[in-house]
């Protein structure tokens, strides 16, 4: 009897045992799927947000391919002709009299006009100065084409020696500087923006005006434009840090490191 | 008949209204576990029917009938389930080959009127196609609610079933020698694991027919 009793002891151990394992394996098996399941998901969102940013560097590159070629055909295709037709209206004007001679003068004075422009918009697309002087001299020569203007005027300084970097880098917080100021003339309605680079091991670069300012997190929130620049300041390893309120003007500091 | 017999028999009852109720959402994937509910429903209320009608004691016998239709049944929904973690034609041999042996059993290897042995057998294969399905589940990572699919809960109804089956198989003889106080014991015990089973599946019929009704709405 002490023996049977023994027996049933050992089967009910055995059974109560054998069903723990399996209620620990079945619990085992929704916590290590639910794991598996998040980082599952965790992967695919990083492969969606590279791959957003692969696009947008191929759309950007593309934009930047055709700038180029655009700026280029319009200073030494457009602008050249251009050149010469003032030059055959500067003959005519010196041939002829009085009312050709009126009409002359005044279709010299729209090339000039005209040619004023297309270089301005060359420049604007793709300033020469960047390639050969760096990040510095283009947003100087932007800040002067703007005050040539005169109906805004853009102040440019810097602190520390200035040095050179990549060039797509450039380019790019050249593009986000250009934004950023082409912005602050279109909405914040100041008379001034101030521009200053300041170079240590990083760049540093702040864009100021006394305008009205907005609302940033409306800003943020409703449209592409504020959020694209951050994006475009994030590929080329750099930060975008905007300050903003309604009557307060506008502050941009764009923080380069150096990790692209 | 006990009270533990009509509970159990109402609880599958109650798979089977449940799968009836659901039937249109769910004949496309689950219309032999339906099957099979049916079997063990009819299998379960013919005992009391051949007992009382017919006055026939010894029911047996009707395991020789049951086991190979609810090894067949169960098989034919993993078939369906079970895509890319087994070779689907070993899976096929090994159903054609077990029941080869559910048909040859009662004629030349067990008496017909013994309670068939071949439950043991099909136990460890429903053991073994539960175990590869949640293997599936974790490689494929494609359920994003495991609650919600109803899979989970038919195969987990498994594989707590066939393991209680195949512990109590293996010890019924030893149980059985022992005491018959000690073996009614263990069958109510048993009886727990076959309430859960058919609730379980129930609780799988009504996640099925949630979610179909979700797709086509």
């Amino acid at each position: 009897m002490g023996s049977g009793n023994s027996d049933i002891v050992l089967v009910y151990f055995i059974g109560t045992v054998g069903m723990l394992l399996l209620a620990g394996g079945l619990i085992f098996f929704f916590v290590t799927y639910q794991k598996r399941l998040l980082r599952k998901q965790l992967e695919l969102n990083k492969i969606k947000q590279d791959q957003q940013e692969e696009i947008l560097r191929n759309t950007i590159q593309a934009q930047e391919k055709e700038r180029k070629r655009i700026a280029q055909d319009l200073h030494d295709e457009v602008g050249a002709m251009l050149s010469v037709v003032k030059l055959n209206v500067g003959r005519i004007e010196k041939q002829t009299r009085d009312k050709a001679q009126a009409v002359a003068s005044e279709t010299k004075s729209y090339l000039d006009e005209v040619i004023t422009q297309v270089r301005g918009i060359s420049r604007a697309l793709l300033p020469p100065s960047l390639e050969k002087l760096g990040l510095y001299s283009a947003i100087e020569e932007m800040a002067n084409w703007v005050n040539k203007a005169d109906e805004i005027e853009i102040i440019c300084s810097k602190s520390g020696e200035a040095f050179r970097i990549d060039i797509k880098t450039e380019l790019a917080l050249f593009r986000v500087v250009q934004e950023l100021v082409n912005n602050a003339i279109k909405h914040s309605g100041a008379k001034s923006i101030f521009v200053r680079v300041r170079f240590s091991k990083t760049i540093a670069i702040v864009i100021r005006d006394t305008g009205k300012g907005f609302d940033l997190n409306e800003k943020m929130n409703t449209g592409l434009g504020l959020k694209n620049l951050e994006s475009r300041t994030e590929m080329v390893g750099a930060k975008l840090k905007l300050k903003s309120g309604p009557g307060r003007g506008t502050t941009a500091i764009i923080f380069w490191e150096g990790n692209a | 008949m006990s009270a533990f017999f009509y509970v159990v028999t109402a609880i599958e009852l109650f798979a089977v209204i449940t799968g009836s109720y659901f039937l249109k959402q769910i004949k496309s994937r689950f219309l032999f576990l339906y099957v099979f509910v049916l079997i063990a429903f009819i299998t379960e209320i013919s005992k009391p029917i051949l007992f009382y009608v017919f006055d026939v004691s010894q029911n047996l016998w009707l395991s020789h009938f049951y086991f190979p239709l609810e090894f067949i049944f169960l098989s034919l929904v993993y078939l369906k389930e079970l895509g890319s973690s087994v070779n689907k034609n070993w899976m096929k041999i090994l159903i054609g080959a077990f029941m080869f042996y559910c048909i040859i059993n009662p004629l030349f290897i067990q008496d017909f009127t013994e309670y068939s042995r071949v439950r043991s057998f099909s136990s460890i294969i429903f053991l073994i196609f539960s175990i590869f399905y949640y293997y599936q589940v974790m490689a494929e990572t494609k359920i994003r609610k495991l609650a919600g699919e109803p899979m989970i809960w038919i195969n987990t109804a498994v594989l707590i079933y066939f393991a209680g089956s195949l512990f109590y198989t293996i010890l019924f003889t030893i149980i059985l020698e022992y005491s018959r106080e000690f073996s009614k014991l263990s069958a109510y015990y048993f009886n727990i694991l076959n309430l859960s089973f058919y609730l379980l599946i129930a609780v799988g019929f009504w996640k099925a027919g949630k979610q179909n009704k979700a797709i086509l709405s």
